[in-house]
């Protein structure tokens, strides 16, 4: 009588299934989410409501705890949601869906035979939305919002294992605006700033969803380009370099005409630590500022 | 004072504990393979007691472990605790996601709902399914059951290998099982290993002494 109060009452949905995927039974947490009644959904397939969990994941899963009485957890940072709810709170933009922690686990009968399965699904949109938002505050440049060097360095450690575990190509792009004290010296810094936000534009326009643009220093910005050779981050450097050139950019009745210098480095079969990496690509920006700017320099590998 | 292996478990109750092991592994092994479609070869087990503090390095030596490997580490607990670790020393991404997708090419299955998450998804799930597989026939062996906490995929290091000897008292001594697997027709190997300490000890003896039982 207690427990048949609590599966009602409790904060979080679960579903009790049969070894055939029968709802055996359905909590009121779910019929007030999902809008389908207990009467509706037991005694029914639960593909029948949700065709999409007939996959290959959720299947497996389910016979793993069906045979080893172990437990299942599909996570909300790799899954999503297991059942498609219709997210009504504040971050429905964000998550169409509400975002959910699942978990599956046995339930034995009195011999101790697995005859059911649970399904627990806690609501986290919130959580996830607040920890989106926090990750985005911590991991964005405030003026330009694009990454910021903290964030590099933790994506770049990452992209540097994956190419040590998998030797895969990684190239890094350092590049400065020439003569870009001289804009907030003449200008003033709201124009300095301006030129800025609209140079990071321009660059982030032209990247790969997977390449990583973030501001390195004060007008200095890196990018960093997984499964990219030397060849194809030079060719990009070359392309960025003639981007700015061409463009001109305005602030209020000022229009300006900037150039872009760009250190590029790879690694290949050179094993360069990560570090090393990072220093070739500075050494090289700064041989392209030396050598007259506007250049492109790629670094010896 | 250190406990000496001996005081933990004497040598028969080890070499019982070790033939309970591999009937749990067989049969883990077996139903993987038929309900899951995961076939593994498990070798025969080990099992060695080590301090706490030297948890770590005691994996690192016994695994070869270094910076390109792969754990998965999942803890569970009832009257048999402890932590159950998977490691891969060396694993491909292709041959993990290989394992779960046996006949397609993995790269364009859409088996996982997120693609970001593809690689740790798998891992997660592989360790998942081969720990629970495992501590649950030792467990059902045992004639008990346990619960478990969600897994964590963690690369190798040895900063992430102490936090292993953490839920452990400073001078408390862990009993490890220790065995390696691979996947038929694949590259992937690795080594199972499963970590519980002296609160343990009275029901692994309790256990042991029930499975000899039945085969006196």
């Amino acid at each position: 009588m207690i427990y048949k109060q609590i599966f009602q009452m409790v904060d979080m949905g679960i579903v009790i299934l049969d070894k055939d995927f029968m709802v055996f039974r359905w909590n009121n947490w779910m019929e007030n989410r999902t809008g389908l009644n207990s009467q509706e959904v037991e005694g029914k397939s639960l593909f029948q409501f949700y065709p999409d969990l007939k996959a290959p994941w959720f299947l497996r899963n389910c016979k793993a705890v069906f045979t080893f009485g172990n437990f299942a957890f599909f996570s909300q940072h790799l899954h999503g949601y297991c059942f498609p709810i219709k997210n009504t709170s504040f971050s429905f933009l964000e998550f169409p869906y509400m975002q959910q922690n699942c978990t599956l686990g046995p339930l034995r009968d009195k011999e101790g035979s697995i005859q059911y399965i649970y399904i627990m699904v806690q609501d986290v949109t919130e959580i996830a939305a607040y920890q989106r938002r926090l990750s985005f505050l911590a991991n964005r440049d405030g003026l330009t919002g694009i990454f910021n060097r903290q964030y590099f360095n933790e994506q770049y450690t990452l992209e540097y294992q994956r190419h040590v575990r998998y030797g895969r190509d990684l190239s890094l792009i350092m590049m400065d605006l020439d003569y870009f004290k001289k804009i907030n010296d003449q200008y003033g810094h709201l124009c300095g700033d301006s030129v800025l936000k609209t140079f990071t534009e321009l660059i982030q326009e032209r990247l790969r969803s997977i390449d990583l643009l973030a501001r390195y220093g004060g007008e200095e910005f890196i990018l960093l380009l997984p499964e990219t050779g030397s060849c194809a981050a030079t060719k990009l450097a070359g392309e960025l370099r003639l981007l700015i050139r061409e463009h001109t950019f305005t602030f209020k009745e000022i229009s300006l005409k900037l150039t872009a210098s760009f250190g590029v480095s790879s690694l290949g079969t050179s094993g360069d630590s990560r570090e090393e990496l990072i220093r070739k690509a500075d050494a090289a920006l700064y041989k392209a500022k030396k050598e007259g700017r506007d250049k492109v320099v790629l670094a010896e590998q | 004072m250190a406990i000496t292996s001996e005081k933990m478990l004497s040598p028969e109750e080890k070499d019982t504990l070790k033939e309970l092991m591999n009937i749990a592994f067989g049969s883990a092994s077996a139903d993987l393979a038929e309900v899951i479609n995961i076939y593994l070869k498990l070798s025969i087990p080990e099992i060695d007691i080590t301090g706490a503090e030297n948890l770590a390095d005691y994996i690192i030596k016994a695994v070869d472990l270094n910076s390109l490997s792969t754990l998965v580490e999942q803890k569970f607990w009832g009257p048999l605790k402890g932590q159950g670790v998977l490691i891969f020393p060396r694993a491909e991404r292709e041959d993990i996601l290989s394992v779960l997708h046996p006949q397609e090419d993995p790269a364009s299955s859409n088996e996982f709902p997120f693609h970001p998450g593809l690689e740790q998804g798998a891992f997660l799930e592989v360790g998942n399914i081969l720990l629970g597989a495992c501590v649950g026939k030792i467990a059902e062996l045992m004639e008990t059951y346990v619960t478990y906490s969600p897994p964590q995929v963690l690369y190798g290091c040895k900063n992430n290998l102490d936090f292993l000897s953490a839920s452990l008292s400073k001078d408390c001594v862990a009993i490890i099982l220790k065995t390696s697997f691979e996947f038929y027709k694949k590259s992937i190997q690795g080594f199972l290993i499963i970590i519980t300490d002296q609160s343990s000890v009275d029901f692994l003896k309790e256990g042991v002494k029930t499975f000899l039982e039945a085969y006196e």
